[in-house]
């Protein structure tokens, strides 16, 4: 036995008198790292950004490994272990009318069609006051991926909606060929479409297709939810952002938006709002999740309950504008399923 | 017609393959992913911890040691795909606060096995004589090294660092590893020359 051995040895009978961490030595170390962390401000996050698909790429990758610990915050953060009485009320009955919808179920070769309205505010540094911002857009993604797709965007008069501002742009969606890629990235990760009509070639094309394949209940879709988050919020807050981002983006089946509302109220944090308008003038209800001083609203039907629109108002300090400003509010016009890039019905 | 789609990222690190560096960089914009380095490494740096100054001290080292390594996430370079000898140098830094405690630890521990008497039936199998014996005059060794020599032989010996990482660790050149190490030795094999003629073979 050499002395570096002994050593060892010597280090494996004091463990034997050891009773290894205290049981709540995690929860102490980590939530005392979480208040260093919020004594740090953490930033407002663009919404309604153009060329989100394209950005979601790198987003997915680093996403990964969060799933582990997910239940784990939840807990870390000391937060309530889900959505008001008043707002499960609300999320439950849109999840009912969303499961009693016709489940369309595309060819590969269509586009699924969304065409929507958006109000968006601009800041100019760190002033309080913003510029609004409108457009109509029309996106036809293609249903596996595959193929490229089109954006339109028409800017709209701030106060009149149907009023246009300024010509038409058109950004093609690139398809994706699935391969290996070569050389450097063929898109920007910065959020900016690149008008390409050659197809990305990638490991896999799941990041391009119309809709994605999601969980059909409400604890798999939390887990999602919490898995492929992106910013820097809180993630209770970060995963309710990424709900109202594939209500807005992506095309979901029946079951997959009735387990999406339903994970929503498993998300700490999510209540009821009275009333609420959509950009478009609709009265509905809404239910919200706050966070640095912004309440983000999905709003519904009061009758029907089906899903009509997202906005976001300032409610308080740490969203750099005044309280009651509405910042970025959207309203779905119409999700479908057609043939050709371009066909509107 | 059905449609079957790729649902899911896209290839990318699988579970638990992300580097210790990529969830520090993680961790400047979402705190929480700092738990990974908790998870990993709290077990090991609670350990060596304990075996240094004991379980009540190395919860507090510990803690201390994961909040200024939070506290300095922003410094950390990502060149270092590991975060172990990081870790452990700023743990070495809260343990040589606790100078006294650790020394008084290993002459109690030293007392301890000199007048524990080896009469179980374990004992009774050679090797294990040998190392019981040599326990006593271990700790006395290690109470009498300086803190420097202590730092560098206990890094390598109870927290598996090689003598690189030991050296990115105390921030020392690796030629002063190498030395202090083989004075910490030197000492170490002299306190055990009585009860252990084993030990002429050099590292």
């Amino acid at each position: 036995m050499n002395d570096l051995t002994s050593l060892r040895e010597l280090g494996q009978a004091i463990d034997d008198g050891l009773r290894g961490p205290a049981p709540d030595l995690r929860q102490r170390v980590l939530a005392e790292c979480g208040g260093l962390a919020d004594r740090a401000r953490p930033g407002r996050r663009p919404r309604f950004a153009p060329g989100w698909r394209l950005a979601v790429t790198g987003g997915l990758a680093v996403a990964l490994a969060a799933a582990l610990l997910a239940v784990s915050t939840l807990r870390l953060l000391g937060a309530p272990p889900g959505a008001t009485a008043q707002a499960a009320t609300i999320l439950e009955r849109a999840a009912q009318a969303a499961a009693r919808q016709p489940d369309l179920i595309p060819r590969p070769s269509q586009y699924v069609l969304f065409k929507s309205v958006e109000t968006a505010a601009e800041f100019n540094g760190s002033s309080p006051d913003f510029r609004l911002h409108s457009e109509l857009d029309l996106s036809w993604q293609s249903v596996t991926g595959r193929r490229a797709g089109l954006l339109r965007a028409q800017p709209r008069s701030n106060s009149n909606l149907s009023q246009p501002t300024g010509p038409w742009s058109s950004t093609v969606l690139p398809g994706c060929r699935p391969g290996r890629p070569r050389g450097s990235r063929a898109w920007s990760t910065a959020g900016t479409p690149v008008s390409t009509r050659k197809p990305i070639v990638s490991r896999s094309c799941a990041w391009n297709v119309a809709y994605p394949v999601l969980p059909t209940t409400p604890g798999a879709m939390l887990r999602y939810l919490f898995r492929t988050r992106q910013g820097q919020n809180p993630p209770p807050a970060e995963s309710y952002i990424h709900a109202g981002d594939l209500l807005r983006q992506d095309y979901l089946r029946p079951a997959e938006r009735a387990a999406l509302f339903r994970a929503l109220k498993l998300i700490p944090g999510v209540s009821e709002v009275g009333h609420a308008v959509t950009l478009i003038g609709q009265r509905g209800i809404a239910v919200q999740q706050t966070y640095h001083g912004l309440s983000d609203q999905l709003i519904f039907s009061p009758r029907t309950y089906a899903f009509m629109g997202e906005r976001q108002v300032v409610v308080g300090q740490g969203a750099g504008a005044r309280v009651g400003s509405v910042l970025d509010s959207y309203a779905v016009l119409r999700i479908a399923v057609v043939d050709r890039v371009g066909q509107q019905r | 017609m059905a449609v079957t789609l790729n649902t899911g990222p896209a290839a990318g690190p699988e579970d638990g393959e992300l580097a210790d560096a990529a969830a520090i960089r993680e961790s400047l914009e979402q705190p929480e992913w700092f738990a990974v380095l908790y998870d990993r490494y709290a077990a090991a740096l609670h350990r060596y911890a304990g075996r240094r100054v004991g379980d009540d001290v190395a919860d507090d080292l510990v803690a201390a040691t994961f909040l200024a390594a939070f506290r300095a996430r922003e410094r950390y370079d990502q060149a270092r795909a590991s975060a172990r000898p990081w870790l452990f140098g700023i743990l070495t830094k809260e343990i040589s606060r606790r100078h006294r405690t650790e020394q008084a630890r290993l002459r109690a521990l030293a007392r301890a096995w000199s007048e524990r008497p080896a009469d179980g039936l374990a004992d009774r199998v050679a090797a294990d004589v040998s190392a019981r014996a040599a326990r006593g005059p271990l700790a006395a060794a290690l109470a009498r090294l300086s803190a420097d020599e202590r730092g560098v032989l206990l890094l390598i010996a109870w927290g598996d660092l090689s003598y690189d990482e030991t050296a990115q660790a105390l921030g020392i050149p690796l030629g002063t590893v190498r030395s202090r190490l083989s004075r910490a030795r030197a000492k170490v094999r002299q306190a055990l020359g009585d009860s252990n003629p084993m030990n002429e073979e050099q590292a």
